[in-house]
């Protein structure tokens, strides 16, 4: 490829910051504040701009529209506005770069799961809203505890994977505790292990509260450019050396249920476009969808980081652990840091091309050239995306 | 079998709690004491109201703190004397945008204070280019509707 597409700039703001006092469009513009001071860019710079939000999360419809202008896209020549999580502005930007090499193009998200009622009816009732309402919303909704539909279809979708792959509670603790303990780097601050997992609340089996990742607020930019751009630039790129998407069935029932098809194939576009033929080998390390523990290990032996029916054991030799041969949300994925619903998946990329540039940065593999990041959109969706990263 | 296609009855209700974030808070804190408080960019000198958190043009913080003042001109202006449905109030009232003296962005708000019946005699009164001042209400609570209307002033 002659005109590769790299990342300069790089801008996030997480619930860390007390982000419930910022309305959404100040968060979404300290984060592109951010990301332009990091790639060394103004907004006279920015050719094309492009969001991905979702109504419904906002509560205002047409609700990319509204903060275009916290990201420098207002009367800008190309501008996009994605309803699906923030990964497909990545892949839009991508795109537009490869057909405007001198641009410099925008793509950012937002999330303020603080703006919807805290005991997540509101974030429930949405999810009802997205089934299709003749067959399935009739059935799902009329569950004994409305709170809880997403995690009573989680439980269906984890209990046919546990069926399938033989894999306990226990390891899906693991993988929690995994991700959990990632994000805890003081040593004051005890780490709680799968033991304690398991003793959260039970929302609906297997699903507990601390193996689902909670909702949280964030907002992500990254600056796109070409390799020839990226070269009148200070700022060290990174490389997106590969992408795919893709979706399932919409209806319910006529996904199979505890697979991960649109991952693979998602991961399969990607890999082809990188030239990976062997993930488990050449993929250095991944930030891969956590939303319930039990995708992440899912999406692991979808992405074919280990062999068929290989995760469990994987998992048990710390194969995904910070210090392992290939790890897996060594930021603290969802279960850690969060779940911007909508803008987790660019805050993955964020993560892997963070890490790609910097070798020292507390991780002890040093081996970190070739990252992967995913997305899944979640329960009831069966969207995914991948993104692949490389120094070069 | 001939079958009519049934219809099926929808209806979502959300709620949400919106954050307003720090400046428009201290915007309508401002109501209450009858200013009007706008932000002024450093790099364009552009006064911005209600007040804003960043310059989008300039794309920098704004955190230079001006009053404005609560007289300006009418850009332009709708008389609605029909109903729909979640309107502010019974019509007839008049919608407009206002651009306040010392502000670089209009603001949208009432103009009253003037007879409604008759197109005419209002279009005599209402024009744009024309100067109008707030009118405050009594029991100010942070709002934008602490500002009743716009009158037409001269
Ligand atoms: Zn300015």
């Amino acid at each position: 490829m002659t005109n590769r597409v790299c990342i300069v700039g790089i801008g996030v703001v997480e619930s860390t910051e007390n982000t419930a006092e910022m309305s959404h469009k100040d968060l979404l513009f300290y984060a592109t504040r951010r990301a332009l001071d990091d790639a060394g860019l103004e907004r006279k710079d920015i050719g094309g701009a492009i969001t991905a939000t979702f109504d419904f999360l906002e509560g205002r419809s047409l609700s990319n529209q509204y903060t275009l202008d916290s990201i420098g896209g207002v009367m800008k020549p190309c501008d996009l506005r994605l309803g699906e999580d923030g990964i497909y502005s990545l892949f839009a930007g991508y795109m537009e770069v490869m057909v405007d090499p001198g641009q410099v193009t925008v793509v950012a998200s937002v999330q303020k799961a603080s703006e919807r009622d805290p005991n997540g009816v509101g974030y429930q009732k949405l999810i009802a809203a997205t089934l299709e309402p003749i067959f399935s919303r009739p059935v799902c909704s009329s569950v004994p505890n409305p709170g809880s539909l997403e995690s009573v279809l989680a439980a269906m979708d984890a209990r046919a994977y546990l069926n399938r792959s033989g894999l306990t509670e226990q390891q899906l603790a693991k993988v929690a505790a995994k991700n959990i303990g990632n994000v805890i780097q003081h040593a004051n601050v005890s780490v709680p292990g799968p033991e304690d997992i398991l003793k959260s609340d039970l929302l609906s089996w297997p699903i507990r509260r601390l193996t689902s990742a909670k909702e949280s607020d964030a907002a992500c930019t990254l600056i796109l450019v070409s390799e020839k751009k990226a070269r009148t630039l200070n700022q060290d790129p990174v490389f997106i050396r590969g992408i795919g998407w893709c979706s399932g069935k919409s209806f319910l029932a006529s996904r199979e249920q505890g697979t991960a098809k649109e991952t693979k194939w998602a991961a399969s576009q990607a890999y082809h476009m990188a030239g990976i033929r062997c993930p488990e080998r050449e993929i250095d390390f991944a930030e891969v969808s956590d939303w319930y523990a039990h995708r992440e290990l899912m999406h692991c032996e979808a992405l074919g980081f280990c062999g068929a029916n290989s995760v469990g054991s994987c998992l048990d030799e710390g194969l995904f652990d910070r210090t392992g041969a290939l790890p897996v949300n060594a930021s603290g994925g969802l279960l850690g840091r969060g779940n911007a619903v909508g803008t987790s998946g660019l805050i993955r990329v964020a993560q892997v091309a963070r890490r790609i540039r910097s070798h020292n940065n507390g991780f002890k593999n040093p081996r970190a050239e070739i990252g992967l990041a995913h997305s899944w959109g979640g329960i009831p969706t069966a969207t995914a995306g991948v993104a692949i990263l490389g120094k070069w | 079998m001939a079958v009519k296609s049934r219809i099926v009855k929808g209806f979502i209700s959300l709620p949400y709690n919106w954050s307003m974030g720090p400046t428009t808070t201290r915007f309508y804190e401002e109501f209450k004491n009858k200013r009007i408080m706008g932000t002024r960019c450093e790099k364009c000198n552009r006064v911005l109201i209600p007040a804003r958190s960043f310059c989008s043009g300039c794309f920098v913080e704004t955190t230079n703190w001006v009053q404005v003042s609560d007289e300006g001109t009418i850009r332009t202006w709708v008389l609605i004397n029909f109903s729909y449905e979640g309107q502010p109030m019974a019509p007839p009232y008049i919608t407009g945008i206002i651009d306040l003296d010392g502000a670089d962005v209009g603001l949208p708000h009432f103009v009253g204070g003037v007879e409604l019946d008759d197109l005419e005699t209002v279009a005599k009164k209402v024009r744009i280019g024309g100067r109008v001042k707030a009118v405050w209400k009594e029991n100010r609570e942070g709002h934008i509707l602490d500002i009743d209307y716009f009158k037409p002033i001269n």
